[in-house]
Formats: C-alpha cells, structure tokens, sequence
C-alpha cells in the first residue's frame, strides 16, 4: 500500500464528499485512488473521478425526478417540434406568407401550370415594388381571382406597344418580343403599376386592362416551391 | 450511440481488457491504465455493462482500517460470449477496411 501523502488524503476526502451518499461508481473511483502509484497519477485520477461523481449524481437526480427514458424524451421533442411547425406555418400562411398554385401558361418560360410559389405578403410594402418583380394581384372583375404577373412599369413611366417589343420611357424591355402586341400607350399613374405576363402572345394583362393599382398586389414571389429543381 | 449496442470502440477496449482474464476479477484502476480510459470514461461503460448483466461486481475491503474499499469487475457468462462475438465483429469489418482500401491483399502475390 503506498503511503499516505497529503494530496491522497485531500483527493480522498474531495472525492468522497462529491461521491455523496448512495454511491457506486464515484465510491468505486474513490476506492482506486490508492492503486495510483505516484501523487500526481493520483490527482489526475481525482480529477477523472470527480467527472465519475458529477455523471452519477445527474444519473440519480433523473432517476429520481421520474425522467422517462431517452427514447421516450426523444420522441416527445419530435411531436412538440412538429406541433410547433404546423402551427407557425399555419400563421405564416394566414398572414406572412403563403404558397400559390400557378393557374395559367401566361407566365410561361418563367413558371408553369401547378408550379407551386411562394408569395411574401408582407415584406414587399416594406421595400416596395421594382420593375422585374414578380407579384400576385388580386383582380376585382369580373370576379375576385389572383393572377401572376411581372411589373415592367411603375408610376411615371410612359408606356407602349411597338411592333418589335414593349417599350418603356422610349427603350424597348428585353424579353417582351414581337408577338400579339397592342396596347394604348399610357402613363403609368401614382401608386399603379404596369404588368405584363412573361408569354406576351396569351397574356391578359395591362395591355389590354391598362396599369392596375399597386394596393391590389397580394404578394410578391420570393421563390418556387415545386418543383424544386429546373 | 453506435448502431449496435456495446460496440463502441472504448467499449471494445474494455472488453479486450476484460477477456485478457475471462473468468477473473478486475479492479477499476488495472482497466484504466490497460484501456487508456480515463475513469470519467470507464466507469459509466462499467456500469451500463453491469446493467446489461454482462459484468458482475463486488466489493473489497480495504487492508487499512479507514480506507475505502475498492470495487471488483468480472465478466459473466453472457457478458464474455458478447465480449468475444463484438470483438469478432470488430476485427472483420477492419479487416475488409483495409482489403477495400487496397491495404490488404486477398491473394498472395505470385513470385516473379
């Protein structure tokens, strides 16, 4: 047995007063610290076993409080994670954002039938409306419906139909190409805007209803949601 | 956690060190040093082992009057054919490791 220092005897009694009462396996490590051939072997077993204490110690405080097993635990997290989900997607639908089903081809290359978008409803007063955003307008006749279009024209900008592509302030707008064209030229008012669908030869759109009010935008699209790669 | 229960390599370690005397008594601090595991480490593999019923304990008292007395590892029947077979297992998949990392060939290679 290998004499009894002051660091073994201090060790010891540390050891045993983070054992407490009750315990196996820190009474166990306590138990060891005399094998430990040198003083400084034996510290740095102290300090393992103080790790061994505080293990048991959480161990019996869990039994004890009735903590159900891991598994258990685990699985309620997952289901309040999930309730959690549904109901903030829920709001966020209501009121922040919201998924849209594209209806019509009028969009087309861009978005396609039953592509699937999401719509921010609320970001964009904050930073308003650009020329080149894509936004879901909430159109009062014949009936209430939505359609998506793409603003090309903000109050102040002259707008008209030329034979080769739709003109804004006397410069054409890439990508309006020939096709059926025709429209009066208009001065988009203050707080309209002029939309026009990214497939010209089938869109209805301010060619033919003139530029829209800017409080009838729902929202504007942030990104596709389906499908997810193309 | 690893897939398999009690097939965590400081896990294996101690069952190595376990079998080195299957059917004798261990202390605490001899598994320490022959694993390399710290006892923060070994003790609470110690104890799931004992709650699995793979190991059995018991205490010993010290010489020394005062002294506490010092706890006793032993493999039961059921925890050395575990041992063994995780051991087993253990050694296989390393084997095809290095036959797959082209560290080990199958077939000896041919005198020229």
């Amino acid at each position: 047995m290998t004499a009894d220092s002051r660091v073994r005897r201090l060790s010891r009694a540390l050891l045993t007063r983070a054992a407490g009462a009750g315990s196996t396996w820190a009474a166990a490590a306590t138990g060891e610290l005399d094998a430990a051939p040198s003083d400084w072997a034996a510290l740095r077993w102290t300090l393992s076993g103080l790790r061994v204490a505080f293990w048991e110690r959480r161990r019996r405080e869990a039994a004890r409080a009735g903590v159900p097993r891991p598994g258990v635990q685990r699985a309620r997290k997952v289901v309040l994670i999930g309730v959690t989900l549904i109901v903030a997607l829920i709001t966020v639908n209501w009121r922040v954002a919201t998924v849209v089903d594209i209806p019509s081809t009028s969009m087309l290359p861009t978005l396609r039938v039953d592509d699937r978008v999401l719509v921010d409803k609320v970001g964009f007063h904050m930073t308003g409306l650009h020329r080149g955003d894509l936004v879901v307008v909430a159109m009062p006749v014949p009936q209430r419906y939505w359609i998506v279009k793409r603003v090309v024209g903000l109050p102040g900008d002259r707008m008209e139909c030329r034979a080769d592509a739709v003109y804004r302030n006397g410069a054409p707008i890439p990508g309006t190409g020939p096709g059926a064209l025709g429209c009066d030229p208009v001065t988009v008012p203050a707080g309209s805007m002029y939309l026009l669908g990214d497939d010209a030869t089938v869109s209805m759109d301010s060619r033919q209803f003139g530029p829209v009010a800017q409080s009838t935008v729902v929202g504007r699209l942030v990104g596709r949601v389906w499908p997810v790669t193309r | 956690m690893p897939r398999t229960p009690d097939s965590s390599p400081q896990t294996l370690q101690v069952f190595a060190a376990l079998l080195e005397e299957a059917a004798g008594w261990h202390y605490g601090y001899g598994l320490s040093k022959q694993t390399g595991l710290a006892a923060g480490s070994l003790y609470p593999i110690l104890a799931r082992l004992v709650e699995r019923g793979l190991l059995e304990t018991r205490w010993e008292p010290s010489d020394i009057a005062g002294r506490p007395p010092r706890h006793l590892y032993r493999l039961t029947a059921d925890g050395a054919g575990l041992a063994r077979s995780r051991l087993a297992e253990a050694r296989a998949r390393a084997v095809a490791q290095d036959v797959a990392a082209g560290r080990l060939r199958t077939h000896p290679r041919t005198a020229s």
